[in-house]
């Protein structure tokens, strides 16, 4: 069942800027950024080292790992530098006055 | 891993590389009283952040920091008289003040100038907390006070530190300390009825005095940046809707605060402090927020580790005996086969050499925390490059936490629901 979980405010997350969210509810740990204005979320966790991509560095819509340095494009959740290879889930997002949700499946 | 670039810049503190620049800009613990506690007493050889110098308590019971070396002719000051409020060397009798100011240079005029000219070189040292701290850098970036961690601040009696001499770099040291997922091996004891069994099967769970660490064997680890340098959590399932969190604090540059093991337990922490780019102090600090420490109390978990009483504070046993080692009880008895988990970190930390190569690892997810702590202290070193102040260094009170251990709820973000917990008054 896809349900609207709340993330975080807009407020909370600054331009450029990813933070590691646990949203109510889940057992889950999602990364959410923010680049040009736009909001992202995915998964939190590499799928090749399996550690939280939010320790890693933001470069435009590219997230680099930080334990062996593979990337991910954070729209679409591609692999985009090796040794990643799976892709990342990425969930819609909905933002609603100052709140920010996305669209999650239990 | 990191490249050899970041790993020189990492791990080289000596006067004029960015990070030694960093560290100066903060008040170090580097002695124990005990070292220094006699008014004319012997001065005492130091090496710290890869500078000799000599320290002296002077006859007014202050403390002098001064460069080992005599600025006439370069003799060692450790063959030097303390007198009479100050220090002489003894070849042409130049006197010194605890303050670096030349008082008397009995082979020459008696009203030179270079009296007022010549000045030794000479830090700031100060008695605070159980321990004695030196600031070695820009005198106009000098804190006010050293960070005010609750180790330093709690009554004497509450506390007990003990410092030892490691052969490597700071970093290597910091970086065991964050690392949790190697207690359960490292320091693992092994029940010898189950020799035959694979590794995992013999090891004999720890005995837990905290009845959630028993019961969930493979913690989920969460770092967060805090202003003190970061904080880590350990979460455990504790119930239907609960969890056990247990917090590890990094403090900038190079200390630790590890959760107590008994509820309301004594509390432990360490520093790192550089000697030199090759060599630390591991200085380790148990303490009690309310109460004093019983004598019991001082080291629960075997964790000082036995060191020289010569004042060389060297560990008694060293890599020259492979720490120990006795095969028969590492076949049976424990991982290692080494006696005491300050050996047993000793030991693998000195095996991968004085500075280890980082370019040439292979991380993998248990290493979350060191892969954070490499970031913060490279980020440490632009700050002080780019800008000449470290912010941390201004800030002591930010130091005003502890690490603890408790049951959150499922839906608490873990630093809200810690906070009670973790702030010191």
């Amino acid at each position: 069942m896809t349900s609207k979980v709340f993330l975080l405010r807009n407020g909370d997350l600054a331009e450029g800027g990813m933070r590691q969210v646990c949203p109510k509810g889940t057992n889950k740990e999602l990364a959410v950024y923010k680049v040009d204005g736009q909001v992202y979320v995915t998964d939190d966790m590499c799928t090749h080292g399996m550690v939280a991509l939010t320790e890693g560095d933001l470069e435009g819509t590219t997230v680099y790992c930080p334990l062996h340095g593979g990337a991910f494009d954070i729209c679409t959740g591609k692999a985009t530098e090796k040794p990643c290879v799976t892709p990342l889930t990425t969930y819609k997002v909905v933002i609603e006055a100052d709140d920010i949700y996305c669209m999650y499946e239990d | 891993m990191i490249s050899k670039a970041d790993n020189e810049r990492l791990c080289r503190v000596g006067p004029g590389t960015p990070m030694g620049e960093a560290f100066r800009r903060f008040w170090i613990p580097f002695l124990l009283p005990e070292e220094l506690d006699t008014p004319d007493g012997a001065p005492l050889r130091v090496r710290l952040l890869g500078e000799d110098l000599i320290a002296f308590r002077n006859t007014n019971g202050e403390l002098g920091l001064l460069d080992r070396y005599c600025p006439h002719r370069r003799v060692d000051l450790f063959f030097g008289r303390n007198e009479q409020s100050g220090l002489r060397c003894p070849y042409h009798g130049w006197k010194f003040t605890v303050d670096g100011r030349v008082v008397e240079m009995p082979a020459e005029p008696e009203s030179t100038q270079m009296l007022q000219d010549t000045r030794i070189k000479s830090y700031p040292i100060m008695e605070w907390g159980g321990v004695i701290w030196a600031y070695m850098g820009d005198p106009a970036h000098k804190p006010d006070m050293p960070p005010l961690m609750e180790w330093a601040t709690v009554p004497d009696s509450h506390r007990y530190i003990t410092k030892r001499l490691q052969r490597t770099n700071y970093a290597q040291g910091v970086e065991g300390g964050i690392d949790s997922s190697h207690v359960g091996i490292l320091h693992s004891l092994l029940d010898p009825a189950k020799k035959d069994l694979p590794f995992r099967q013999k090891q004999v769970s720890p005995v837990s005095t905290v009845p959630w660490l028993a019961k969930d064997t493979a913690p989920k680890f969460f770092v967060r940046p805090a202003e003190h340098g970061m904080t880590i959590g350990a979460r455990r399932n504790a119930s239907e809707d609960s969890y056990y969190w247990r917090l590890t604090q990094f403090l900038l540059p190079f200390y630790t605060m590890i959760a107590p093991a008994k509820e309301n337990g004594p509390i432990m922490g360490h520093a790192w402090t550089p000697i030199d780019d090759n060599n630390c102090w591991v200085y380790t600090m148990t303490w009690l927020p309310d109460r004093p420490l019983s004598e019991a109390e001082r080291d629960l978990g075997v964790v000082h580790a036995p060191f020289k009483q010569d004042g060389s504070y060297e560990p008694v046993i060293d890599g020259s005996t492979d720490y120990g080692l006795n095969r028969e009880i590492q076949r049976l008895h424990s991982t290692t086969g080494i006696d005491g988990i300050g050996m047993q970190d000793s030991a693998v930390q000195e095996s991968m050499g004085p500075i280890v190569d980082r370019s040439l690892e292979t991380l993998g997810s248990g290493d979350a925390a060191i892969t954070r702590f490499r970031k913060i202290l490279l980020r440490l070193a632009d700050e002080v490059e780019q800008s000449g102040a470290a912010v941390a260094a201004q800030n002591p009170y930010w130091y005003k936490v502890r690490s603890a251990g408790m049951v959150l709820p499922h839906d608490t973000d873990f630093m809200e629901g810690a906070a009670k917990y973790t702030r010191v008054d």
